[in-house]
């Protein structure tokens, strides 16, 4: 084998490897803003969804288009947090009533 | 000792009930809370609302209400008003005591089951007389209250919750367990800033009580350049601490409504009102 032929191998090497990475990314975002999705939906199903969860999911899928993976997958991680903490929120705060000292107690 | 646990579960089932206020006892805790917290605001000030605790803001609100910036929708809504719908009918076929009715709403509709607002009888008006409805957020139905709240000045609020409909309460109870609830992603309820921290500063904003929140709408408000509703104004605190605005007129609002204008029972109407 020739230099060139070396040279072929090697580029279609590069090839498979860097496409192999560029799909793992591309399914490990696609993965994060799926459950940033089910998280803000599951928050919404209880009336806690907060404000911005909705826009962080849109900006990440703007990332995610643009190339810009990881800052794509660590927003939609964000949105997802925020999801679940609103869940979480609107299940603590469901018997909410009124503060104690409205009635003159300690 | 097996009959010991039992009287134990017993009670524990038992107590929460038998030590449940009732709406009339809140309501009689909400005022009194208030009227303790500002014990030289007289009761039938509470109506201005933060107007009634900062003497430097009630200077400023009572140079602007020298020309009031309410008057042209109130103007609008007296025009839409008598205006016929295209079958010849008007508003007024709808509520034949009206314009003055602000003080009927929010009622409890037991045919439906729901909590009805003066927007959303207008609106269901508007539908019996083939009329399409009116968007709640701004615009010709916000002219309408403007002019029916203010034909309506004078008026005592006295929101009833029918002791022998169970869902009253229980919408009653919703509206209060929103209003008590913590939110959004700074944690924080309605009562968070309307209660104990009412009167107290946040930047130059002076945290208003909630006694007297549902005296004066709807209300031309500074910030917005425009005259808007009691919906809009709950949306807006829910974004204000980062929580999803619920639809103005929804089920959740109209509930909160219920609940918290029946806090304000006793209370004079007097919009539409003037705020920053």
């Amino acid at each position: 084998m020739g230099y060139i032929d070396w040279v072929r191998i090697g580029s279609i090497i590069l090839l498979v490897a860097t496409n192999s990475a560029w799909a793992e990314e591309n399914t490990e975002v696609e993965q994060a803003i799926a459950a940033a999705e089910g998280a803000r939906q599951q928050a919404a199903s209880v009336g806690g969804e907060w404000r911005d969860t909705a826009k962080l999911i849109a900006k990440a899928k703007e990332l995610a288009q643009a190339g810009q993976i990881q800052e794509a997958i660590a927003l939609a991680n964000r949105a997802r947090r925020q999801g679940e903490l609103g869940y979480e929120q609107a299940l603590r705060e469901q018997n909410a009533d009124f503060p104690a000292y409205v009635f003159g107690k300690p | 000792m097996p009959r010991l646990i039992l009287f134990w579960v017993i009670l524990g089932f038992i107590a929460p009930l038998a030590l449940a206020a009732t709406p009339a006892e809140e309501q009689a805790a909400f005022q009194g809370y208030f009227k303790r917290r500002f014990p030289s605001v007289p009761e039938n000030e509470f109506k201005n609302g933060v107007y009634a605790i900062d003497p430097v803001m009630r200077a400023n609100w009572e140079a602007i209400e020298e020309f009031p910036p309410y008057e042209q929708a109130i103007a609008r809504g007296e025009e839409l008003w008598k205006t016929p719908f295209a079958n010849g009918r008007t508003y007024a076929d709808c509520f034949p005591d009206g314009p003055a009715i602000a003080n009927r709403y929010p009622r409890w509709d037991r045919e439906h089951g729901t909590v009805v607002t003066l927007s959303l009888a207008l609106n269901d008006c508007r539908k019996a007389n083939g009329e399409e409805p009116l968007p709640y957020n701004k615009g010709p139905l916000v002219d309408l209250l403007a002019y029916i709240a203010y034909q309506s000045r004078g008026q005592i609020t006295q929101v009833e919750i029918p002791e022998d409909d169970p869902r009253a309460l229980e919408a009653y109870t919703k509206g209060k367990r929103f209003y008590f609830a913590r939110r959004g992603q700074l944690n924080f309820s309605c009562a968070h800033c309307h209660f104990a921290n009412s009167g107290a500063k946040l930047r130059t904003e002076t945290l208003s009580p909630a006694l007297g929140h549902t005296t004066h709408w709807p209300v031309y408000r500074s910030e917005w350049g425009e005259v808007g509703t009691l919906h809009r104004r709950f949306a807006g605190c829910n974004e204000q601490v980062r929580a999803k605005a619920f639809p103005l007129e929804s089920e959740e609002y109209r509930n909160l409504e219920y609940f918290l204008t029946y806090m304000n029972n006793g209370q004079e109407l007097n919009g539409p009102g003037a705020r920053k």
